[in-house]
């Protein structure tokens, strides 16, 4: 029983191949008889007495009746196509060229850099150093120091100042 | 002509493709600018078939195609040639195509209605030189209707079926670009063949 359906499998798939086969080779065929007409005898019998197989058939040539008159995608290409895309890989080869020239040019200069910055942290740190001081002003000096007088010593004891305040006015 | 024989020449003639794209290639790799040009237009077609199955919108496929044969440029390098130009070239588009579509969050396919009166034109009479036949009404009216059975469909049964039945991929090619095994892509093709088909039969019902 498992060995005849297995047969019988086998026959459908050579069959579909055929079949495959015959519709590439006739793309106007609309009828079973037109795909099967140079196949051998064996084929067509199968054909004739599988339903399966049939139904395989018709589908196809009503699938080929279904996508009759789409067109296709490659009629899209414009002549000017190929040159197209050969201006596009020059364009990023420019593109990739001064990217990696930019990066070229950096070990190129980085020890001429190093120096350049060393040197201007020494004179900046240097100069930093020998500055010298602000010359105090002295009008404002005596001003801090009197705020920081009034603010730095509040009365210890505000009866202090309340009891000369009260002694002045009895 | 006997099948065997078409097939013998037919592989005959993709060897030979195969051996002229390495060779291309090997020239490419020394940056040499217009062998990658004659890659461009070797494949455009296919490219633009495999992004526009997933895309549709004209920008979007245009552009995509663009971003694919820069990248393949800029990766080219690493590329071993140990699988064909091709494979590797449709792996980057569809991966290329998911991505957009990951980052937009749009409808992998457009209905006429979202597009423009002039993009919708376009794309409808997309190909009319090569191939003459319905008039643009008639194909926009084909390609509402696929467009709205296709709905619903696993993203990669959908493309499977608009690369064989609009774009013309052998079942190789179609294997080649999803990057699945041959009998899967014939199982596949024919489930999604009986959903559309029984989507049909429905609305006609």
């Amino acid at each position: 029983m498992w060995s005849l359906l297995k047969k019988n499998d086998d026959e459908c798939g050579k069959l579909r191949d055929l079949l495959e086969d015959s519709a590439a080779g006739l793309p106007a065929a609309t009828r079973m008889e037109e795909l099967s007409e140079a196949w051998p005898a064996a084929q067509r019998n199968h054909l004739a007495t599988c339903g399966r197989c049939q139904e395989a058939a018709q589908d196809l040539l009503a699938t080929r009746e279904i996508f009759k008159g789409v067109g296709s995608a490659t009629g899209m290409v414009r002549p000017w196509f190929s040159t197209r895309v050969v201006a596009a890989i020059a364009a990023r080869e420019r593109e990739l060229t001064e990217a990696a020239s930019t990066w070229l040019a950096v070990p190129k200069f980085a020890s001429r850099l190093a120096l350049a910055s060393a040197a201007l942290l020494l004179l900046t740190s240097t100069w930093l150093y020998e500055k010298p001081l602000p010359a105090p002003n002295q009008q404002a000096v005596s001003l801090a120091a009197q705020e920081s007088l009034f603010e730095s010593s509040p009365p210890a004891n505000l009866d202090d100042v309340l009891v000369p305040v009260q002694e002045n006015n009895p | 002509m006997p099948p065997a024989v078409a097939a013998a020449q037919g592989h005959g003639s993709k060897a030979g493709a195969a051996a002229h794209d390495r060779e291309l290639v090997r020239r490419a790799q020394r940056e040499d600018k217009e062998a990658f040009e004659e890659l461009v237009r070797r494949h455009q077609h296919r490219v633009f078939a495999v992004a526009g199955g997933i895309l549709r919108r004209r920008e979007d496929v245009e552009d995509i195609a663009q971003q694919v044969f820069v990248k393949a440029y800029f990766s080219l390098k690493r590329f071993d040639q140990r699988a064909a130009f091709s494979t590797w070239l449709y792996k980057i588009t569809v991966n290329e195509c998911w991505d957009l579509l990951r980052k937009k969050k749009v409808r992998p396919l457009v209905y006429e209605s979202d597009l423009s009166e002039e993009q919708a034109r376009q794309v409808i009479t997309a190909g009319d030189k090569e191939n003459p036949g319905p008039d643009a009404s008639e194909k926009m009216e084909a390609r509402e209707r696929v467009e709205q059975l296709l709905e619903g469909l696993d993203e990669r049964d959908r493309l499977m079926l608009i690369l064989k039945e609009v774009d013309g991929f052998s079942i190789e090619e179609i294997a080649e670009v999803l990057n699945l095994n041959g009998n899967t892509v014939k199982v596949r093709l024919f489930r999604a063949r009986r959903r559309v088909v029984s989507r049909a039969k429905k609305r006609v019902d």
